[in-house]
């Protein structure tokens, strides 16, 4: 327990908070909703947040141009981004990992394939391969993951492989070759654990980049299709009633800044606290 | 030196004929890409035509033979909704992103430098907690939205600034804050970090001690030497801003290469794309390559094996 306290002492407050909420609106959202997000009500059209003139109670947040209630929408929304952003980072940290160690441990003709492919990935201007892919793809939550994992990967497998590289010389490493471990053994039990902390610090960083990538995307209108509460995709729909409704488009968009801001916040100080150049310093 | 260079250009090479390829199979992705060049209520007599003559009965290997063998000699092919040269359309396209990225990054840079400066000579002060705070903001906000909350408070609300369309000034500036604004982050973070390990040196000291001006210790001795990792963003961000941001144009009704970007995918004329996409990549390659052959003449410091 005292370790456990140890480690989490000096984590930022609010990040986490902000995290919380986020994540409590994810899991719990579509039972706390006080309306359907996706219903319409056409009466109820453009219902400005509560508090400003023509404002009611019973839509906090006010109603968007189809009358749904938007402080359903926006919690629901919480899970798609969430989903959308811890997923993208799994499928490119996995990728981005397996490459590293492969190119890194095995060196040579093997390395120099794939660290030029990796140079390709990061040569492409990711947004609009992003696009040129969802296009081919097709829209929906599935094809977005993918197209998002695809984009990740390359700067994993560059960050990692230099690890991988310095672990390799290092003695331990030697000494379980000598001693017969087998390669997966190596990799697995020897080079993985060590580079789990880099792995934990580039992961927390990319959330922030996937959640918004993600929302550009759907923005462009090549992500999740209406009527799903995706933040991005309010943003776009809320546009076009930018002169009369302003909070159909700040208020995604704060969820969003919100949600990246505490993500990158919690990034900045796990990486000085996981990475070594850090700590010595402190 | 020049075997530096050598293999710096030959790596150059070898990664844009790995993009050439991801981009060519770009469209086979699929499977078929007839699924993407006609529409889906073409017949069958029309499938066989196109194939025959979009050469796509060949084997695969003749195909990105012949694309690449075009390619290299300047065609990258037609439109398939204009039917001229997608290489045409796009230079018609570059002159308004050109534009546009060139304002984006002076004005980016400009501030990020100056308040990245700022920052490292006084480390915990007034500016430094500005920069910390415009650097967060930069790193956490959706382009989109960004643009979308310039328009609302400058174009909306103030009635100040035109909301989209090109014409003088006054049209260039919202776009170029918005798809300057990550990159002012960039500015900011990088000419901190690189500043503060340079005001750490012995010879800022020597400066110090023999009695110069702060300020030009600081404007004309630190930052000198703390120019090189910003010299590379320069350039790596200006050819970002050249691909034209997707976003940024969307939002401003900007005719550049970005919106055609946009319209391209939405209108499946592929071959605009992929053109598009490996001019694009290439050009960043390239500018990387520039800067670090440039890196190795200003700085005597660094060897090459």
């Amino acid at each position: 327990m005292i370790r456990i306290a140890r480690a989490f002492k000096g984590i930022p407050r609010i990040p986490i908070v902000i995290l919380a909420l986020v994540v409590a609106a994810a899991i719990f959202g579509p039972w706390i909703v006080p309306f359907n997000p996706e219903e319409s009500d056409l009466v109820n059209q453009f219902i400005p947040p509560f508090g400003m003139e023509g404002g009611s109670g019973a839509h906090l947040l006010g109603t968007d141009h189809l009358g749904r209630d938007f402080l359903s929408r926006l919690i629901v929304g919480a899970r798609i981004s969430l989903m959308v952003g811890a997923m993208a980072v799994f499928f490119s940290g996995f990728i981005g990992t397996v490459v590293a160690i492969t190119a890194g441990y095995l060196g040579g003709i093997v390395d120099a394939i794939l660290m030029r492919m990796t140079d390709a990935m990061l040569s492409m201007p990711y947004l609009l391969i992003g696009v040129a892919l969802a296009g081919i793809l097709g829209p929906g939550l599935l094809n977005l993951v993918i197209v998002l994992g695809v984009l990740g990967w390359a700067s994993y497998a560059r960050v990692i492989r230099s690890e991988v590289l310095k672990l390799k010389t290092l003695d331990f490493v030697v000494v379980a070759r000598i001693t017969g471990c087998g390669l997966g053994r190596i990799l697995w039990r020897h080079i993985f654990p060590n580079i789990v902390n880099t792995l934990i610090v580039l992961a927390t960083l990319h959330f922030g980049t996937a959640i918004i990538l993600a929302a550009s995307l759907s923005f462009l209108g090549m992500g999740v299709s209406p009527p799903t509460p995706e933040w991005g995709l309010m943003v776009a729909e809320g546009r076009e009633f930018i002169d009369s409704a302003w909070w159909l488009v700040t208020l995604p968009g704060l969820c969003i800044l919100l949600t990246c801001l505490a993500a990158n916040l919690l990034g900045d100080w796990l990486r000085q606290r996981l990475d070594p150049k850090f700590r010595e310093r402190a | 030196m020049q075997r530096y260079i050598l293999k710096r250009l030959l790596e150059t090479l070898i990664t844009i004929w790995i993009i050439s390829v991801a981009v060519f199979m770009l469209t086979r992705l699929t499977g078929n890409p007839m699924d993407l060049l006609l529409s889906p209520m073409a017949s069958a007599q029309d499938q066989a035509v196109a194939t025959k003559a979009w050469g796509l009965d060949q084997p695969i290997y003749v195909q990105y033979w012949k694309y690449a063998y075009g390619m290299l000699h300047g065609n990258f092919g037609n439109s398939i909704y204009w039917g001229t040269p997608t290489l045409d359309i796009f230079l018609e396209r570059f002159g308004a992103t050109l534009q546009l990225a060139t304002f984006a990054i002076f004005l980016s840079a400009t501030i990020g430098i100056s308040v990245g400066v700022l920052s490292a000579t006084k480390p915990g002060g007034k500016i430094d907690s500005f920069g910390r705070v415009l650097a967060l903001a930069g790193q956490s906000m959706p382009t989109f939205w960004v643009g979308i909350m310039l328009v609302l408070l400058f174009s909306v609300s103030l009635r100040l600034l035109p909301t989209s369309g090109t014409g003088g000034l006054s049209h260039l500036i919202l776009p170029g804050i918005t798809l300057g604004w990550y990159s002012m982050a960039a500015f900011t973070r990088l000419t901190r970090s690189a500043m503060l390990d340079v005001l750490d040196s012995e010879y800022i000291k020597m400066c110090r001690i023999k009695g110069l001006p702060e300020r030009l210790v600081i404007w004309k001795h630190a930052a000198k030497n703390a120019s090189l990792p910003i010299l590379t963003l320069f350039g790596v961000q200006f050819v970002h801003f050249l691909s034209g941001s997707l976003v940024t144009e969307t939002i401003f009704a900007w005719p550049g290469v970005g919106r055609l970007a946009v319209w391209a995918v939405y209108n499946r004329d592929y071959p605009v794309v992929q053109t598009i996409v490996f001019i694009v990549a290439s050009g960043y390659l390239f500018v990387n390559l520039l800067v670090d052959i440039l890196y190795a003449y200003i700085d005597p410091r660094i060897h090459y094996e």
